[in-house]
């Protein structure tokens, strides 16, 4: 009961964000859970970790909501791994989460530098 | 929740979705061994980073939700649950339901086999009754004449081809005792047009109808095996039929029937052969099928049809004027009879359902209205309205389809009531059965049934109790206004229902005690009717007749013997019209002289118990050479000799030497009901059978000994006079009255049965209604016993409720049954559709069923216990 609690709270804090995070990674071709999860890191310069417990979780909610289409495929290392590709209603959802994240992201920049500005003057 | 339901998502998902874990754990592995750690080492960690397997297992699970299937399963269970936690409430609903779906089902599969499953022939759509319409001069039957028909087959353009039939009896006679039985005379194209093939040998070669080819027969299967023992080299032996040598040109397969409403089986066809009406354009004793020509619509041929039928009545106005030809499927000719009686029976059985759904609804809603503390706790753990309803629809859905389930075995019960005593008049009963049909037509019912069921409560609008219970946020949960109103309305329905049903039923009750008062003219206790074949060829058939009616007389326990040719309520007849002394024939087209004319024993009159009137009967005097004569029944003198005095006058129905007969009238009997106890007698001439002979004679027989022990005995005596001679179709004359009613008893009985259903439902829902409300209004009740009441009054309050509902179902009842008995007046006999006894009786038996059923918790209500009462949440 313990651990699924604390990953249920993490889905939630991350949920919004990390379905954007997988989307666009997805952009550049199919992948796995597991290279997905490496990409977020790497790309982040190994800032975002992504828990497992909130990857498939996330994985599995974008493919019932048609955002991604899974496949079975063969990775590099021969080994038989689940690709999830993106599906036009994933693109096009991408790209208004991405729209959104600007706004918010610019809002909240705005608000976090007029702060510091504040502070220094 | 999670782990009672988990078992149902795939299994295939549950595997991929460990293998898709399987896989991430194998890469994480491999790139840590290829970074260089141990394979120790890489096992750990990657363990370490991945975390719980199990629990990101059961997160992600939770991510695919339930499928419309699952969530449907689940609704399922629960309603399966929750109907078996309350066993008195489903018990009663699927006892309602079952018959009310399953009456409808059975009626159904009447209608079903008299109308919709196709007849047992090639392309039976195609097959066509062709027939002469508006007889004249109050004659009975769809008969056509034989010149008639040549002309039609001659000049239609319409059908591929048109065959004529006729009954008539045979008698086998030779190797073995001789038998008489019914069979069919044929035209030879009638198998192929039917496109009926032979187990045996062949049917009719084209033309061999004609005179010198028509000497062969095709034998029933059941003959051939009763006869001749299945002989399979049976094909190709000549027999003696008629006293003629026939040969036996191929047998039928054993399913193979065709006049389906018949009482007799037929067992021989044989070609037609040549008969002296043939040539007579007014002797309609010949029937005509057709086969549409592809494209052909009945429309077109009605009319193609009814143009020749004008053309010849103008060609041969003597016969001809005023007749029309109809052209009718001949699935529809059969059911002609029936088919009236059918529709309201099914609309009757229609109303049965109606009312039953009522009352379940009326159940549910009060099931509801219990249960809203549930629904209300079921709100608030999150289920939204929509689930709560789709919850309920399941529910009522799985309640119709068990029911609608049940109602198959109601089904099949009354189906095999119905094939054992079932009319005759219903064609081809004996192959009432459950096809596609009648299964599809189960399920849209069973679908319709719970859908309004489910939909309900819904439709009780805001005030319902699952509104309620979604708004109310708990507490007291106890409900009134609305939908108390709706169930009162279901209530008023039913009782309105039941009413008309009631009216409908008392209609049909009424008429057939009409029925039972009709006076017959003559006493149909303990007489037995035996058809007696002259040996064929026979020179002095009278004399025949005279020394078996001697013979059968000299059996013990029989009173008296007579014979007639025909006999009433056989289905055989001899109408014919007949001249008058002194007065011109009629011309064409006007009111012919028309009467049924048996041929008489003196011995007919007392063995019947016939009633004569005036003058005399015949006596064994009348005989040939003596001077001829003929006693007319009541009918005939009121119609032909109105305010006179017939006896003595002469009239005129068959030539000697090419003279007409001049019999002197010298007697007025008590018409009898020859055609059925509801069809208006016409007139009857009697004549002495020994100065008209006749092949075959009907012989009654007074006695009070059962059929059973004398059929053998008349048989025997038949053979010691002549042993080619031969009886066929013994009968109670009581038998016969009995088919002379059966048909309206089994509508009436239907009717009855139905109307029973109604007025036990309708006082279940008057009493749930009632009782309801008792219960509800307990805290009142114990307030006003406490301020004074007296039980009196409190039972006073509790009946006048219920019998408001009542008096204002009744008062919609009666509205509805005016406007509903007009549909059924073809199936009424001595009593209008407005028959004040019967609206009276239904209206005050539906108001004492009401009473009965709001006495009971009136009396509940008067006995409350003020304290209990007061003290009552």
């Amino acid at each position: 009961m313990d651990h699924r609690d604390r990953y249920q709270n993490r889905i939630e804090l991350l949920q919004g964000t990390l379905d954007m995070l997988i989307l666009q990674t997805l952009r550049w071709g199919p992948q796995h859970g597991y290279g997905i999860s490496n990409a977020i890191r790497s790309g982040s310069g190994d800032v975002l970790q992504v828990e497992t417990g909130s990857l498939y979780p996330a994985l599995h909610r974008l493919e019932r909501r048609g955002w991604v289409q899974s496949e079975w495929g063969m990775s590099e290392n021969k080994q038989r791994a689940k690709y999830y590709k993106l599906t036009p209603s994933g693109e096009r959802q991408l790209t208004a989460e991405h729209d959104r994240w600007n706004l918010l992201s610019t809002a909240i920049a705005a608000l976090m530098n007029r702060g510091e500005s504040e502070e220094e003057a | 929740m999670r782990g009672r339901w988990s078992f149902l998502p795939s299994r295939r998902r549950q595997t991929e979705l460990d293998e898709e874990i399987q896989s991430h754990l194998a890469m994480a592995r491999q790139e840590r061994i290829d970074r260089g750690e141990t394979p120790q080492e890489a096992e750990t960690n990657v363990l370490r980073e991945f975390g719980n397997v199990a629990a990101v297992k059961e997160v992600t699970r939770e991510m695919w939700g339930w499928s419309t299937f699952e969530t449907f399963w689940q609704d399922t269970r629960y309603a399966a649950r929750t109907l078996m936690r309350s066993p008195g409430f489903t018990t009663v609903a699927l006892l309602t339901l079952a018959l009310g779906i399953g009456a409808n089902t059975a009626i159904f599969s009447v209608v079903n086999l008299v109308m919709l499953k196709p007849l047992p022939f090639r392309d039976s759509d195609q097959l066509m009754q062709v027939w002469t319409r508006g007889v004249r001069a109050g004659g009975q039957g769809d008969w056509s004449s034989f010149p008639d028909f040549l002309d039609w087959r001659k000049e239609n353009k319409v059908f591929e081809d048109i065959v004529a039939y006729r009954t008539w009896v045979f008698t086998f006679s030779g190797d073995r005792p001789a038998e008489a039985m019914p069979g069919f005379l044929t035209t030879s194209r009638f198998f192929d047009l039917l496109g009926a093939k032979p187990q045996l040998g062949r049917t009719f070669l084209p033309h061999e109808d004609q005179p010198g080819r028509n000497r062969v027969v095709v034998l029933s299967h059941r003959l051939w095996q009763r006869r001749f023992g299945g002989e399979p080299a049976i094909v190709g032996r000549s027999v003696t039929v008629n006293g003629g040598s026939y040969t036996i040109i191929g047998v039928m397969p054993a399913g193979f029937r065709f006049l389906f409403a018949y009482p007799d089986v037929f067992d021989l066809y044989m070609p037609m052969q040549a008969f002296g009406d043939q040539e007579e354009r007014g002797s309609h004793n010949y029937w005509a099928i057709g086969r549409l020509k592809p494209g052909v619509t009945v429309k077109q041929a009605e009319m193609n049809m009814a143009a020749i039928g004008r053309d010849l009545a103008r060609e041969y106005p003597a016969s001809n004027k005023d007749l029309e030809v109809a052209v009718t499927p001949l699935q529809q000719h059969m059911a002609r009879d029936v088919r009236s009686g059918l529709f309201v029976t099914l609309g009757a059985v229609g109303l049965v359902l109606l009312i039953a759904c009522a009352n379940v609804a009326n159940l549910v809603l009060a099931r509801a209205n219990a249960r809203s503390r549930e629904l209300v706790v079921r709100a608030a753990l999150g289920a939204s309205r929509g689930r709560l309803l789709r919850q309920n629809l399941t529910e009522t859905l799985l309640l119709g389809l068990c029911g609608g389930g049940f109602a198959l075995v109601v089904v099949y019960l009354a189906m095999r009531l119905m094939r054992s005593v079932g009319p005759d008049s219903i064609p081809r009963l004996a192959e009432l059965s459950v096809d596609w049909r009648v299964l599809l037509f189960t399920l849209v019912v069973t679908l319709g049934t719970a859908f309004v069921l489910g939909v309900a409560p819904a439709l009780a609008g805001p005030q319902s109790a699952y509104s309620e219970a979604l708004r109310e946020s708990g507490g007291r949960t106890t409900t009134t206004g609305g939908s108390g109103r709706v169930r009162a309305a279901l209530v008023l329905a039913e009782i309105s229902l039941a009413l008309m049903l009631a009216v409908g039923a008392g209609l049909l009750v009424r008429s057939f005690s009409r029925l039972l008062d009709v006076e017959m003219g003559f006493d149909p206790n303990d007489v037995v009717v035996a058809y007696v074949m002259a040996p064929p060829g026979s020179s002095n058939p009278a004399l025949f007749f005279e020394q078996v009616m001697e013979r059968v007389r000299e059996i013990p326990g029989v009173e008296s013997v007579g014979a007639a040719a025909p006999v009433p309520l056989t289905g055989w007849n001899d109408q014919g019209g007949f001249s008058i002394e002194g007065r011109p024939d009629p011309p064409p087209g006007v009111l012919e002289f028309h009467a049924n004319r048996p041929r008489v024993s003196a011995s007919y009159l007392r063995t019947m118990k016939m009633k004569l009137l005036r003058g005399r009967w015949i006596t064994d005097q009348d005989g040939a050479g003596a001077p001829d004569v003929a006693v007319i029944s009541d009918v005939a003198a009121r119609r032909y000799w109105p305010g006179e005095n017939p006896i003595g006058r002469r009239l005129s129905l068959d030539e000697r030497d090419g003279k007409p007969v001049w019999r002197e009238i010298v007697g007025i009997v008590r018409g009898v009901t020859h055609f059925g106890l509801d069809i208006e007698r016409i007139s009857e001439i009697y004549v002495p059978f020994r100065q008209l002979p006749e092949q075959s004679m009907g012989l009654v027989i007074r006695t009070p000994r059962p059929l059973s022990e004398l059929e053998s005995l008349i048989r025997r005596q038949i053979s010691t006079v002549d042993s080619n001679g031969a009886a066929f179709r013994m009968q109670t004359m009581e038998n016969l009255v009995a088919a002379a009613q059966s048909k309206r008893r089994f509508q009436m009985t239907l009717l009855v049965a139905f109307a029973a259903l109604a007025l036990v439902l309708a006082a279940v829902g008057v009493y749930g209604v009632v009782a309801y409300s008792v219960v509800q209004r307990t805290h009142e009740v114990g307030i006003r016993i406490a301020l004074g009441a007296r039980q009196g009054q409190v039972l006073r309050m509790v009946v006048r409720h219920g019998l408001r509902l009542a008096v204002i179902g009744v008062a919609l009842g009666i509205a509805g049954a005016f406007a509903l008995t007009r549909l059924m007046s073809s199936l009424l006999f001595g009593v209008g559709v407005t028959d004040k006894v019967t609206f009276l009786t239904a209206s005050v038996l539906l108001l004492v069923v009401a009473l009965v059923a709001c006495a009971i918790p009136a009396l509940r209500a008067a006995r409350v216990d003020p304290l209990v009462a007061l003290r009552y949440e």
